[in-house]
């Protein structure tokens, strides 16, 4: 049969501007949300795609499945195995999957021009085996039910079971569905690998399992054991994986850095910016020595976009198209507490951090154009009220104020309340 | 003494067999039971409307599984031999939706209180049916996608905007009138249409017009 006319007898030129347009409703507002890393973008699309193309490629599939049953392509003495019959029907509808991620990418490549690196291939294979996975749990559906079941339910409930285990508490059934709600992951951490095995597994099993529906369903009981054993047994294996995991699948990231020294400090980069060491460690030492002695804090003998104990080194980042300022500023707020304390209502403690970003940054160097637009004008004013007094009086109200970001029973104070 | 049905009593159950009236009717009970259990549970649903997912009843969604398979059984069976047979089979089919319709209604009315969208769902019901009876008269293998795809778009374009719109009903909580004008006039237009003829540019075309017999 000519391609076209086959290509025009597909669920899939029905199904294909649904996928796009809600590829792009969910993907228009998670653009801004994208990290300064291409696993971050790789996971949006991966998660867009899957969310927006899994259900709707499954309701294809049901359909396509359906029609395949009714036109009785597997009675009497067929003449191309199973597999091959359906790889006919399905193709189309995978082709439109496809070249709506390969669409999503081309978008977020614009986005991602200055991002040094490529997409993460195994997130996006996973990606594919979920959208391929529900495709033939489509096809399965439709070969034993009339299409006035089959497509709604496979419709629904995939966007479901995709959708859902993002308002449950338990964290890990978000991690099975291949659904990774968008984000992940900031530089310094990874996609967890748990995670990722957890979701192949599952969309292997599934897979595997319409098949088998598909193939040689309905001949024996065994066989039906078959297809409901695969899930199951890919269930056991794969929960363990994600049991212990939070809300997000991130963890910290063990790549060796790109490492240079200047001045007898070490300065460390992520191997996708070591191309910007130098710029790096000419802006980072002189600021962290000006830190060190504004701050009456030791000299750290590693700067580094790594982990870091922010003792011994500190952590910075230099993020594509960061200028000086903008790397001095982000050296000088990671000397600040990541996450606050747990207290009560009513902690004050909050209200130094702004205040003491603005006089840290300003005394490692940053210009005060910059301060003032990430710290707002009247934490710019504090700061510089500080800046004019004594050296000692500065670290005393610095030490006072880092104290009341960590501690719920201090108050943050003025440098002139000191 | 044994009741020996009649011909039309046998005909209408072997009516309602064929038409898997006791499988609808089942799933109608147990989407009533889902609603009334786990129907407040919420589902996150990207929407235009606002920067943060929409949170989704359940209840709201589970008619639909309940609509497809009462559409399902009520277009089941032979349509073309139903087409000219003696007996009023789509007078049948029609009684039987609107029955299942009103027992719906009355459920929801009956756990309004207990229920909190019990209201919402039976008017979802309604119209899911109305949107499939209108589809089916198009293609009647593609009825119950047009509701299934309908619910997607109103809950994407329509949650989250306050109490809801004539158009955004599968996605609002609240049963006011409004909310029901679609799904009422759908099933309305959909149980009283032409079979076959979707009154629209690209439905099949209609017949030319009538030569009446000279006296």
């Amino acid at each position: 049969m000519p391609l076209h006319r086959w290509l025009r007898s597909s669920a899939a030129v029905a199904a294909f501007p649904f996928m796009i347009a809600y590829l792009i409703f969910v993907l228009g507002g998670s653009v801004e949300f994208l990290e300064d890393n291409w696993l971050s973008a790789t996971v949006l699309v991966s998660s867009a795609g899957v969310l927006a193309m899994g259900p709707v490629c499954a309701a294809a599939g049901a359909w396509e499945g359906a029609r395949l049953a009714r036109g009785r392509i597997g009675g009497g003495v067929p003449v191309r195995p199973p597999v091959l019959v359906l790889a006919w029907s399905a193709w189309p509808i995978l082709g439109g999957a496809a070249a709506g991620l390969l669409g999503a990418f081309l978008v977020l490549a614009a986005a991602m021009a200055d991002v040094p690196g490529t997409p993460d291939p195994s997130v996006l294979a996973v990606a594919l085996l979920v959208i391929l996975a529900w495709t033939l749990v489509g096809f399965a559906v439709g070969r034993y039910a009339h299409p006035l079941l089959g497509v709604p339910l496979l419709l629904v409930g995939t966007w479901l079971w995709l959708a859902y285990p993002a308002a449950l508490e338990t964290f890990w059934v978000r991690h099975l569905t291949g659904n990774n709600l968008g984000f992940c992951c900031e530089t310094h951490t990874v996609f967890h690998p748990g995670a990722l095995y957890a979701q192949a597994i599952v969309a292997t099993a599934l897979a595997g399992a319409a098949m088998l529906a598909w193939a040689r369903g309905g001949r024996t009981r065994r066989v039906w054991a078959g297809i409901a054993a695969l899930p199951l047994a890919a269930a056991a294996v794969a929960i363990p994986l994600v049991r212990d995991m939070g809300p997000e699948a991130q963890v910290p990231r063990s790549d060796a850095l790109v490492c240079g020294e200047r001045e007898g400090i070490e300065v460390c980069l992520w191997p996708e910016r070591g191309k910007r060491l130098d710029f790096a460690a000419r802006t980072v030492v002189p600021a962290a020595r000006r830190l060190s002695a504004g701050s009456g804090l030791p000299l750290p003998g590693r700067i580094t976009e790594g982990p870091a104990d922010g003792a011994t080194s500190w952590r910075f980042a230099v993020p594509p198209g960061a200028d000086g300022d903008d790397v001095v500023f982000g050296l000088a707020t990671s000397l600040l507490p990541a996450e606050p304390p747990v207290c009560g209502p009513g902690w004050s403690g909050a209200e130094a951090y702004r205040p003491l970003s603005a006089w840290l940054a300003l005394t490692a160097g940053a210009g005060h154009d910059v301060v003032g637009r990430r710290t707002g004008p009247q934490a710019l004013d504090v700061a510089q009220r500080t800046l004019a007094r004594p050296p000692t009086e500065q670290m005393r109200w610095f030490r006072h104020n880092l104290v009341a970001l960590s501690r719920c029973d201090t108050a943050p104070r003025e440098v002139s309340a000191l | 003494m044994r009741h020996r049905a009649s011909g039309s009593e046998r005909a209408v159950r072997t009516w309602l067999r064929v038409h898997r009236a006791a499988g609808a009717f089942l799933a109608l009970a147990v989407a009533a039971g889902l609603v009334a259990a786990v129907g407040e549970v919420t589902v996150p649903v990207p929407s235009l409307a606002q920067d943060d997912p929409a949170a989704i009843p359940l209840g709201l969604i589970v008619p639909l599984a309940a609509s497809a398979v009462l559409v399902r059984g009520a277009y089941a069976g032979p349509a073309d031999l139903e087409a000219v047979a003696v007996r009023p089979a789509r007078a049948h089919r029609t009684c039987m939706i609107i029955l299942a319709c009103a027992a719906a209604l009355l459920a929801g009315l009956a756990a309004a209180e207990a229920v909190p969208y019990g209201m919402a769902a039976a008017r979802n019901l309604v119209g899911f049916t109305g949107l499939a009876t209108v589809a089916a008269m198009w293609r009647r293998d593609l009825a119950t996608a047009v509701p299934a795809a309908y619910m997607i778009a109103a809950m994407l374009l329509g949650a989250g905007t306050g109490p809801g719109s004539w158009w955004d009903w599968p996605a609002v909580t609240s049963a006011r009138p409004l909310t029901w004008a679609v799904p009422v006039a759908a099933l309305a237009f959909g149980l009283t249409g032409r079979e076959g003829r979707l009154p629209v540019p690209w439905g099949p075309r209609r017949p030319g017009p009538r030569v009446r017999a000279q006296p």
